[in-house]
């Protein structure tokens, strides 16, 4: 089961001054260039190009084969990451036939210029963990954007790849040993796959795969341990 | 090493799906209402898909596809013999409640569309009460909280952590000035405000893990007795 409280600030040490009270602006200020990562193009490619036209297929005609062809890759995958969450082995094959139920469903509402083919697969798999282990639904992001009030100039409106900020994050990586972090950058910011990175970096595919599973441990650690303490049995 | 600030860890705590449900419906009313919050969020699960397709594959049942595709063949049929659901009506929203419809559908949808009406609270608030409609091991409290345009409220610390997101109008609170749309986290029990409306009032949906605790004295004993 999950512990189902993520959110808990421990008690401030005394030794800090006051203001954490911290809120997020809403004016957008987009001046801050990314120090040392020269981050990704806004038009997907190479494998999340064809993912992307793979799934709009399923969602235009009911395409099955392109279905299966999605499932293929994704399917193992979604598994891989519920048992890392803490799913049961039957919990997690559950959750990889609930979320294909939903992707299939809900294929002709994907749209490629807001979101990567895995990060739409990624939040319904998500939100189909949460409604598996904790029984409760988790409020959804209302994705149809004519619902939003218009709060930014149009410039501010820039595509998710467009990473200019979240400087934090990047942060977190540019704290990795430089061998990983360039790995690292090279496939979460660019898509590349692990063959592409060992082709152009003249290393061994296995030193790839090794490489970026060190970076990533160090990073999850980097991004939740925050949370982690809150959220003990979701490991 | 913790690199991400109170508001940004929210966030990413949502695309990790690591939120109860309370925080989860005030990061999405928060994404409707403020690009960046949304652009963060997008950010965060897209490095939460990079991290999921990093994983290992693991083999999925050899039965799993063929399993997806009964279920969708199912739910198809079950869809076809449904009938018609009438359309669940809205209740009218208590008078005085600016908040865009987007964010009265989500809170009706995990609430319920029954809003009590407004009722008086401590130090110049009218407050609405709200209830999730599954029941939590451990339920905080929710509430929706209007403080009239110029009111000032009584000065006053948390002790245990909020989350505030403004939904309509502004206030101001010797800290920082904050707007529709802006997501306002008080971690620290040592953190001292007096929060007062700007002139189109405020209206905000907070979040709070235990009671506020007033400086005043005596606000705080009248406070004990708004409670029950």
């Amino acid at each position: 089961m999950m512990a189902a409280v993520a959110y808990t600030p421990p008690p401030a040490p005394e030794s800090l001054a006051f203001g954490a009270a911290v809120r997020l602006k809403k004016p957008m200020l987009l001046n801050t260039p990314q120090k040392n990562l020269p981050l990704a193009a806004n038009a997907p490619v190479g494998l999340g190009a064809e993912h992307a036209a793979l799934l709009q297929k399923v969602g235009a005609s009911q395409d099955e084969a392109a279905f299966a062809e999605l499932f293929h890759y994704f399917a193992p995958r979604v598994k891989s990451y519920m048992l890392k969450q803490g799913a049961s082995e039957s919990a997690a094959e559950e959750i990889v036939q609930n979320s294909f139920v939903t992707i299939w469903e809900k294929a002709a509402s994907y749209n490629p210029a807001k979101s990567a083919a895995s990060t739409w697969i990624f939040t319904i798999a998500r939100n189909k963990r949460i409604d598996a282990l904790r029984k409760e639904k988790y409020v959804e992001i209302n994705t149809d954007e004519e619902a939003y009030e218009n709060t930014a100039a149009p410039e501010a409106e820039k595509p998710y790849a467009d990473t200019d900020d979240v400087s934090q994050l990047t942060d977190a990586i540019a704290d990795l040993p430089p061998e990983q972090a360039e790995l690292v950058r090279m496939a979460f910011f660019d898509e590349k796959s692990h063959v592409a990175i060992a082709e152009e970096k003249h290393i061994p595919l296995g030193t790839v795969k090794s490489r970026l599973r060190l970076a990533m441990d160090k990073l999850r650690v980097a991004m939740i341990a925050h949370s982690r303490k809150n959220d003990g049995e979701d490991a | 090493m913790n690199p991400l600030s109170p508001v940004d860890m929210l966030l990413m705590n949502y695309a990790a799906g690591r939120l109860c449900q309370e925080e989860s419906l005030i990061v999405a009313a928060a994404v409707a209402l403020n690009s960046e919050a949304r652009r963060k969020v997008a950010r965060f699960e897209s490095m939460g898909a990079k991290l999921m397709c990093a994983e290992d594959p693991t083999q999925v049942s050899a039965s799993c596809l063929s399993s997806i595709m009964r279920k969708i063949e199912q739910k198809k049929a079950e869809a076809r013999e449904a009938v018609t659901v009438v359309a669940e009506q809205k209740m009218p929203t208590p008078e005085g409640l600016n908040i865009p419809d987007v964010i009265y559908t989500m809170i009706s949808s995990v609430c319920g569309h029954r809003m009590s009406d407004w009722t008086r609270a401590a130090s110049n608030t009218a407050v609405i009460e709200l209830h999730m409609l599954e029941p939590k091991p451990e339920p905080k409290r929710l509430r929706i909280m209007k403080i009239a345009p110029h009111q000032e409220t009584e000065r006053h610390r948390h002790i245990g952590a909020e989350v505030t997101l403004v939904l309509h109008g502004s206030y101001t609170d010797g800290i920082g000035r904050y707007a529709k749309g802006d997501i306002i986290v008080i971690n620290d029990a040592r953190i001292e405000h007096k929060p007062v409306a700007e002139e189109e009032g405020c209206v905000c949906l907070i979040l709070t893990e235990s009671p506020v605790r007033f400086m005043n004295p005596m606000s705080r004993i009248l406070h004990t007795f708004w409670r029950t």
